[in-house]
This record gives C-alpha cells, sequence and structure tokens, in this order.
C-alpha cells in the first residue's frame, strides 16, 4: 500500500516533534516545516496528499501561504489546526470552502488519524467524478489523456487537432490518430486510451459494423464523429453501444472537449451498471413474451455451455415462460445434473413486453440439504434408518397394507449380552460389532424391507408383504442363523445370540405405536425366554405382563399395609397328622385372593422376598402359639424360603430369636427350601441347615424331580430331614411300571440317606395307594385338604382331634373348604 | 380441440418427478379428458429435447392449440403454469389470478 505524504506547517519546534511521534504510528510519511517559505519549498519537490497548517502562523500570513500552497498542490487535502476556529465557520472566509477540515487543539493523535483516513477516502470518491466536474479555470492541471482517431479524411483530422490542440482546454488531450479500422483495432491491442473517436466510414469498413468490430474488441468508451446528418442512424449507433455521435459541422473547441469528457463519464457510469449484468455469478437472461432469449449475461452463457443443450450462442434461442420460485435442472455431459433456482419479473424490453429470468446454481445447496435430510433420518454409525424413518416408513407400509390387505412383520432384535461387550471390549469393539450386525442384517433381509437401528444394539426390521404368520417366523429364523455366525471383531472371532420379537399388522396391531409396543413386547419375551431365539407376540402374555407391572408396583403398598396372609395344608401320615404346610396369599384389594405363583416371582424380581419372608416367619410362630393356647397342640408347620431367604447371613439368629421370643420348641418348625437354592451355593446351604438343625428346625426339599436334579447335592446336605415329591411325581404313582420304578427309586434313596419323604397333590386314592405301597412316609393334596385358611383350619383340626385316626379315614377337601 | 402437450423431464429426479404429478393433478381438474400430455425423458430422447431447445427440464410445451407455447418450472403454482399456458378460462380463481397478475 502506497503510505500518505503528509507535509505539517507549525513554527513550534515543540509541536512539530509531537505531531511528528504522534503520526508516524498511523502510516503516515511526515515531511515537517517551520514556515510558509520552506513549506513552500518542499511542496514544490513533494507529492503531498494532504498539507496542514497550524493557526499559529500569523493569520495574515497563514492565508497567504495557503493560498501559494494550494497552487501548488492543487490535489492536495488541506486541514487548519488551531485552538480558535470559530471564525472559519463563517461561509464568507475565504479558508472555509478550501479546507477540508478544521481540528481543535489539543488533538487526540487517534482522532486526528482518523480525520485524515476519512479526508482521504472522500478525496479518493471525488477523484471517480473528477470529470463530472468543471475544472476550476487558472488551474495548471498536468492531466493529460490518451484519446484514439479514426479518420481517413485528413481536412477531418486536422479539424480535430486543431480544437483538441488550444492551450487553455483541460484536460490536455494526447492524440494518437489511424485512418483504416485495422489499424485503429491494432492500436487499441497495444495502449490504452480513454477514448476513441470514430468516423464510421473508413476504407475498410463502413457504418455499424465499424463499432460493432471495435466494440466486440474493447471496452473503451466510442464517440462517434460524423460528416452525415442522419439522425435514425445516430439512434442506431446510440443503440448499438456507443456513447455520443456528434456532427463534424458542429465540432468546436467546446463540443468536442464536452463529447471527450461526457463520454468517459458516461462510459464510467454505464460500466458500473453493465459491471453489475456482466460479473454477475447468477445467470441473467432477458426473454420475451413466448420464451425466446433476448439478451443472455456472461454466467448465462457459462452456465448454459455446462449443460448438452447450450453449446450453441443463447441468443435468439427459445427458454421458455419461467415460474417464479420454481426449479429446474439442467443435464450436464457427465451425467450429473445442476439444479436450478428460477426467478423472473416481467418488464419492458426495448419497448416490448419481457421477462428477466434469475437462474442461480443451487446443486451445492441442494445437495446439502439432502444430506442433512439423510442425516437426520440415519443412524450416523451404521448408516441403518433411524427411529424416524423408520416409523415414517412403517405408517405408509401400514397404510398400503391396509388398502392392499397384506401381512407387516414388524421385528425388534436386540444383540443378548450387547452390554457385557461394550463394558468388557470397550466402544470401539461394541461399534464394531453394531456395524457388522448392521450389514449382517441387510444382506439377510430381502431388498424391499428396511432395516433401522434405534440406538444401543436394539435393531429392527420392517418386513412388507409378508404372506403371513408363518413366513415372519421364516425369515426371524434366518436372521438369527445369519447372526450365529461368528463376528471378527476386537481382533478375536466373537459368537453374539440375538433376541427377535415379532409384531404382525393387523393381528397384532393396526397402528405405529402398537405394533412397535407389541414388538417389544415379544422381544422381551424372548430374552426371557432363554435368549437366541425368536417370539410373536402374545396377546395374552401381554396382558400379563401389564397386570404384573401393576402388581408389582402395589407390592410395597401390600407389605406396608400387611396384605399378604397364611393358608395351611395338612400332611398326613400313616399315624395321622403329622404337619402342615403353610402358603402365603396376598388379599389384593381389587384382584381378590392372589396365589403365590402370581407375586412371589414379582417379590423376587423387586428384592422384596426376604423382607416378606421374615414376616411370613415371626406369623407362623404367632399362629403356633396361637393354635397352642387353643388346642393345646400343633402340628409342625413347614414355611417356604426363597433363594434370598436361605442366603441372608442373619438368617439362623433370626429364626432363633424368632422361635425363643415366643417360647417356641425345638421341632415346632420346618423350612423348605427348593433345589434352585440349593444349587446356587452348595456349601452355604449345608451351613445354614446345619445352624437350622442346631437349633431345632428341620429342612425339606421342595419340589424334589421338576428341576435338574443332579442328586450328589443330596450327599452334601446332611442336613436335609425330608423330601418332597413334586405333584409331576405323584402322577406317576398311578402310571405304569416304569413310573414306579423311577418313584420306587428316589424314595428308596431318600431312605437310604435317611430323610422322610412327603408326596405332594396327592388327588386320588389309587396314587394315595401307590405311594402307600412304595412306603412314602406322608402325604399332602387336595385328597385330604386344600390349603386352608386359619378359621376353616379350627374346624379342621378340631373335628380331626375328635376322631383322630389313620389316614385311610380321609377327610375330603368338600369338608373343610370355606365358602 | 384436445390439448396437446409434451413434458421434458431429465430421469426420475425428485423435480421431474414433482413436475408431472402437479400437471397431471392439475390437468385432470382443468382439462378433464381434453389433453394428451407425453412425457419425454431428455436423457433418453436428446433429439428432441434438441428439436424444442430444451435448456432447462422440466420444459412443458403446448403444441395445441395455437400458439406454441413453451413453460419451465416444477409447476407448482397452478395459475402461473394456466396462465403460461392460455388456460384461465375454466376456473374464476384463475382467471382473478390473471387480472392480478397483469395488473402487477
Amino acid at each position: 500500500m502506497n503510505t500518505t505524504d503528509i507535509l505539517y506547517i507549525d513554527p513550534d519546534q515543540v509541536q512539530r516533534q509531537h505531531f511528528l511521534n504522534c503520526l508516524t504510528r498511523y502510516g503516515f510519511n511526515i515531511t515537517l516545516a517551520a514556515n510558509g517559505e520552506s513549506a513552500l519549498k518542499l511542496a514544490v519537490n513533494g507529492a503531498f496528499s494532504v498539507i496542514i497548517l497550524d493557526q499559529s502562523l500569523p493569520d495574515a500570513s497563514l492565508d497567504k501561504w495557503f493560498d501559494r500552497l494550494r497552487r501548488t498542490v492543487p490535489n492536495a487535502i488541506f486541514l487548519v489546526l488551531g485552538e480558535q476556529l470559530e471564525h472559519y465557520w463563517d461561509s464568507d472566509h475565504p479558508l472555509s470552502s478550501a479546507v477540508s477540515q478544521f481540528i481543535a487543539k489539543p488533538w487526540q493523535p487517534e482522532a486526528l488519524a482518523q480525520s485524515l483516513w476519512r479526508a482521504l477516502t472522500q478525496r479518493k470518491t471525488l477523484n471517480d467524478t473528477y470529470f463530472l466536474n468543471s475544472v476550476p479555470p487558472g488551474s495548471n492541471s498536468q492531466e493529460t489523456i490518451n484519446v484514439l482517431l479514426l479518420e481517413d479524411n485528413p481536412a477531418d483530422i486536422d479539424l480535430i487537432i486543431d480544437n483538441l490542440s488550444r492551450r487553455t482546454c483541460t484536460p490536455k488531450v494526447n492524440l494518437t490518430t489511424r485512418v483504416t479500422l485495422e489499424g485503429a483495432l491494432d492500436a487499441l491491442g497495444h495502449d490504452t486510451f480513454c477514448l476513441i473517436l470514430a468516423d464510421l466510414n473508413v476504407p475498410d469498413s463502413q457504418g455499424l459494423a465499424t463499432l460493432s468490430r471495435i466494440l466486440a474488441v474493447s471496452d473503451t468508451p466510442v464517440a462517434v464523429i460524423s460528416g452525415l446528418e442522419n439522425e435514425t442512424m445516430a439512434l442506431d449507433v446510440m443503440q448499438l453501444g456507443a456513447q455520443d455521435y456528434l456532427y463534424k459541422s458542429d465540432v468546436t473547441q467546446r463540443t468536442l472537449h464536452r463529447l471527450i469528457r461526457y463520454s468517459i463519464v458516461r462510459q464510467r457510469v454505464h460500466g458500473r451498471y453493465q459491471q453489475l449484468l456482466w460479473q454477475n455469478p447468477d445467470a441473467i437472461l432477458v426473454v420475451d413474451d413466448l420464451g425466446k432469449i433476448l439478451w443472455a449475461n456472461p454466467a448465462a452463457n457459462e452456465l448454459f455451455k455446462r449443460g448438452r443443450s447450450g453449446r450453441s450462442p443463447l441468443m435468439g434461442k427459445s427458454f421458455g415462460y419461467p415460474i417464479t420460485g420454481q426449479e429446474g435442472t439442467i443435464e450436464i455431459e457427465t451425467g450429473d445434473q445442476c439444479v436450478l433456482e428460477m426467478r423472473q419479473v416481467s418488464t419492458q424490453w426495448l419497448g416490448r413486453f419481457a421477462h428477466i429470468v434469475c437462474l442461480r446454481d443451487i446443486t451445492e445447496h441442494k445437495r446439502l440439504q439432502e444430506q442433512l435430510q439423510h442425516e437426520a433420518q440415519h443412524d450416523v454409525l451404521t448408516g441403518l434408518a433411524n427411529r424416524a424413518l423408520l416409523e415414517d416408513r412403517l405408517d405408509f407400509a401400514l397404510r398400503k397394507a391396509r388398502r392392499n390387505e397384506e401381512v407387516v412383520a414388524l421385528m425388534m432384535l436386540d444383540l443378548d449380552r450387547f452390554k457385557m461387550i461394550n463394558d468388557t471390549l470397550g466402544h470401539d469393539a461394541g461399534d464394531a460389532l453394531l456395524k457388522q450386525v448392521a450389514d449382517k442384517l441387510v444382506s439377510t433381509v430381502r431388498d424391499c424391507d428396511t432395516v433401522a437401528r434405534f440406538g444401543g444394539d436394539e435393531f429392527v426390521v420392517l418386513a412388507e408383504n409378508i404372506h403371513d404368520a408363518e413366513s415372519a417366523g421364516k425369515l426371524a429364523k434366518k436372521i438369527l442363523t445369519a447372526l450365529e455366525e461368528p463376528f471378527d471383531f476386537a481382533d478375536t472371532l466373537h459368537v453374539v445370540t440375538t433376541s427377535i420379537g415379532i409384531a404382525l399388522f393387523p393381528k397384532d396391531g393396526l397402528k405405529v405405536k402398537s405394533l412397535m409396543k407389541h414388538a417389544d413386547n415379544a422381544l422381551y419375551r424372548a430374552k426371557e425366554g432363554g435368549r437366541n431365539l425368536y417370539q410373536f407376540y402374545d396377546k395374552l402374555c401381554h396382558q400379563r405382563a401389564v397386570r404384573n407391572l401393576s402388581l408389582e408396583k402395589e407390592l410395597v403398598t401390600a407389605i406396608k399395609e400387611k396384605q399378604f396372609c397364611l393358608h395351611y395344608q395338612p400332611q398326613f401320615s400313616e399315624d395321622g397328622l403329622v404337619g402342615a404346610e403353610a402358603l402365603m396369599r396376598w388379599q389384593h384389594p381389587v384382584h381378590g385372593l392372589l396365589p403365590p405363583g402370581q407375586f412371589i416371582p414379582l417379590l423376587e424380581n423387586k428384592g422384596l422376598i426376604s423382607e416378606v419372608e421374615m414376616w411370613l416367619l415371626g406369623a407362623v410362630c404367632d399362629q403356633l402359639v396361637e393354635w397352642r393356647r387353643q388346642f393345646g397342640s400343633s402340628p409342625r408347620l413347614a414355611i417356604n424360603l426363597s433363594v434370598a431367604g436361605l442366603h441372608q447371613p442373619s438368617l439362623v439368629s433370626f429364626v432363633e430369636s424368632t422361635l425363643l421370643s415366643r417360647g417356641l420348641s425345638e421341632g415346632a418348625l420346618t423350612i423348605e427350601i427348593s433345589e434352585r437354592s440349593v444349587l446356587k451355593d452348595t456349601l452355604q446351604t449345608s451351613r445354614t441347615l446345619s445352624g437350622l438343625a442346631n437349633i431345632g428346625v428341620s429342612a425339606a426339599l421342595d419340589d424334589f424331580g421338576t428341576g435338574a436334579s443332579a442328586l450328589n447335592y443330596l450327599r452334601e446336605l446332611p442336613s436335609l430331614n425330608t423330601l418332597k415329591l413334586d405333584r409331576s411325581l405323584t402322577l406317576n404313582a398311578s402310571g405304569g411300571e416304569r413310573d414306579l420304578t423311577i418313584l420306587k427309586t428316589f424314595i428308596q434313596l431318600a431312605h437310604s440317606l435317611e430323610m422322610n419323604v412327603i408326596a405332594e397333590g396327592v388327588e386320588t386314592m389309587s396314587q394315595l395307594a401307590g405311594l402307600h405301597a412304595l412306603h412314602c412316609d406322608a402325604f399332602q393334596g387336595y385328597l385330604f385338604a386344600p390349603p386352608l385358611e386359619p378359621i376353616a383350619w379350627r374346624a379342621f383340626f378340631q373335628q380331626w382331634q375328635e376322631a383322630p385316626g389313620h389316614f385311610s379315614h380321609i377327610h375330603t377337601k368338600q369338608s373343610y373348604s370355606v365358602g | 380441440m384436445k390439448y396437446q402437450l409434451t413434458l421434458f423431464v431429465a430421469g426420475t429426479s425428485g423435480t421431474s418427478q414433482r413436475a408431472r404429478r402437479n400437471l397431471e393433478e392439475m390437468f385432470r381438474q382443468e382439462l378433464a379428458d381434453q389433453y394428451t400430455l407425453e412425457v419425454v425423458d431428455v436423457l433418453e430422447q436428446p433429439e428432441r429435447a434438441d428439436k424444442f431447445d430444451i435448456l432447462v427440464t422440466p420444459t412443458l410445451i403446448k403444441h395445441m392449440p395455437l400458439p406454441l407455447r413453451k413453460i419451465v418450472g416444477d409447476f407448482g403454482n397452478k395459475a402461473e403454469v394456466l396462465l403460461g399456458l392460455d388456460i384461465f378460462n375454466k376456473t374464476v380463481e384463475a382467471s382473478a389470478l390473471y387480472t392480478q397478475a397483469n395488473e402487477r
């Protein structure tokens, strides 16, 4: 950038130095002068843009030197610094109009620098419009402009030269003359001209063609001088693009200078507008009412050149009537499309109705828009559809299926134990697996199916136009099989299993939301059912699940309000009543009495089971105390303990204190445990059972014959006193030879381990007879009595006490059930 | 006389399909069965596109009744399309819009 040269005139040396110090740093090149005379000497030789005078030059001398400096450097900006500037504000003062700015002292360097820049900017703008202002008379401006004259008539050349060479004229003209068009074009190729003065009829070209040729190669303004007074010709010349037209008979010094000045100015003004169109990045067309292209800017030509059909010039082609605010495309030779935004305004063009059409290339914009839309609808990690897109597609698929009466299957997939992979191998491994699963899914399903990922390891497959449930099952099976193949990630092969839940339209739901919910429910059941399998939505299961959910919520209240109660089912041996099993019931305020199967698993899920069991223990002991008080005796009572209950660290001491606090003796209580709790931790179970045995509480193994029945744990649990045969085994007692053999083996095994055997679920006489023949010790079941609530128990017990007898005098269940 | 129209589109781009849908719906409403609309894919039949100077797609040409009209866009603006095709006697709204457009 050019530095600005400043001349500062101040008689005070301190002030001069201060000015220099302050303003140099703003990039000004400062020259100092102590008085007018030395300033003038400096001004003659230097090229100062700004001259600053201090008011402290005596007033008369300020005026004098100002005048002389201004004549020496007419283009400079003048500023005056001072403390008393008021009298300059009077517009009559000779300095008030000639000085750009008066600046009050003391001045701030920053503010002064800004004033200088502002003044310089204004001057630059003024220079641009220099030709619009007449040059002040008497100015000795050195400005010279180059003009090319195309004229073959020597007399006319002389006429022009004569009128241009008068000394009084400004700007000074440096004239280059050519007598042929070729010569003129050649000169335009070599030199820069401010103006071309042309006679259109030269030896090698005539009329408008001459002008066209010049305009085609140069954007220098052209003024035409003509020997013929022809107004039509003049108009044509102007329309073609000339800036002025002058008859030779009208040439005088004044008209010629006016022509030169105005042509240049007009070209500059016109040039700005032309620039707007020619350099506009948007394609601009003017089309007539029938769609024919009347004019096109270079951007339009460039744009259509890219297309297949735009290689020939646009002018004169048919574009069509464009509709505002719409999009169109141009086919590009590469096979791509260029997307255009189109706008049009109606206008008059050379006196005719026409449209200005603006075309903007929005291909990139559209691409981004599509990309954004894609991102909004797809999962970033796997590239699969996301929830939003899947719901959209599902909605569409359901409408279509409704119309065409088709079946749609919605499958929810979940990788078994994905969380573990993520936690142990890291998220990168998890991500790699998800990507591979996504790829596998896409390659397994049909092309018309949609695979989506809802986040985490939750995948969804939307299968449209499925034939029936069976084919949906086949597809699910196919997916499971495909996903069973090991996946290669984290440098190892991993086997991953999957669970799938399927909901079908229209059977399982008609709406997007319900299908999703039901597929999810089916998935939950598939996972519960042991993983690596698929499950269809089951309405009953769902209802149960919903009910369980609400029961689960109500359990806390149930515990608080002691809604649980106990029923007792008697156990008989050959000798009569030997005991009873206490069975828990939930007296639900809405659903009524609920059996343990409906709420014990929920209590276990919620971790509330031990708490309830401990309450139960106390309640059973209270019942024992009550019965002893009422009847003088009571049978041994058995209560069930869950896994959690059995493995409570303080169980033995709790049982002991519960018994002691009620004054109950040894042999009052039996704990029934299931195989499940034994298998969980045999050593711990053994310790607990022997602890219980020490305080006189015996133990029974419940549900024997239902589980894995790995018999070796029986050996490890010497404290087990009783084996309870499950009702499924009891059924065998009336069965064939083989069934009896198995039963017999179990009973013999128990006896050889010094354990009693109680058969559960004894319902018929033939079962009883069979079991008795096999030496089963005791029996429990509806054949004797159902579980009895305490009042019914009293009736039963009293009756039994009055006529205690052999078990063959059985009391039928009807006798004791309380309506 | 039936309206004879040709729609020039490029492949199956979104704009092409939108244009086609818009026109078919509009003509069904405005021209009932008094028209034939041929759709030409300029990628498949470039020589036909050249014959009619198809610079931008979609472009619609009305061959009959004369005068021939050519309009460009996706034809979402019904009133303007009808105006461009000189079909404005069918609905009051269209003619009202035509008047408005003239005033503008």
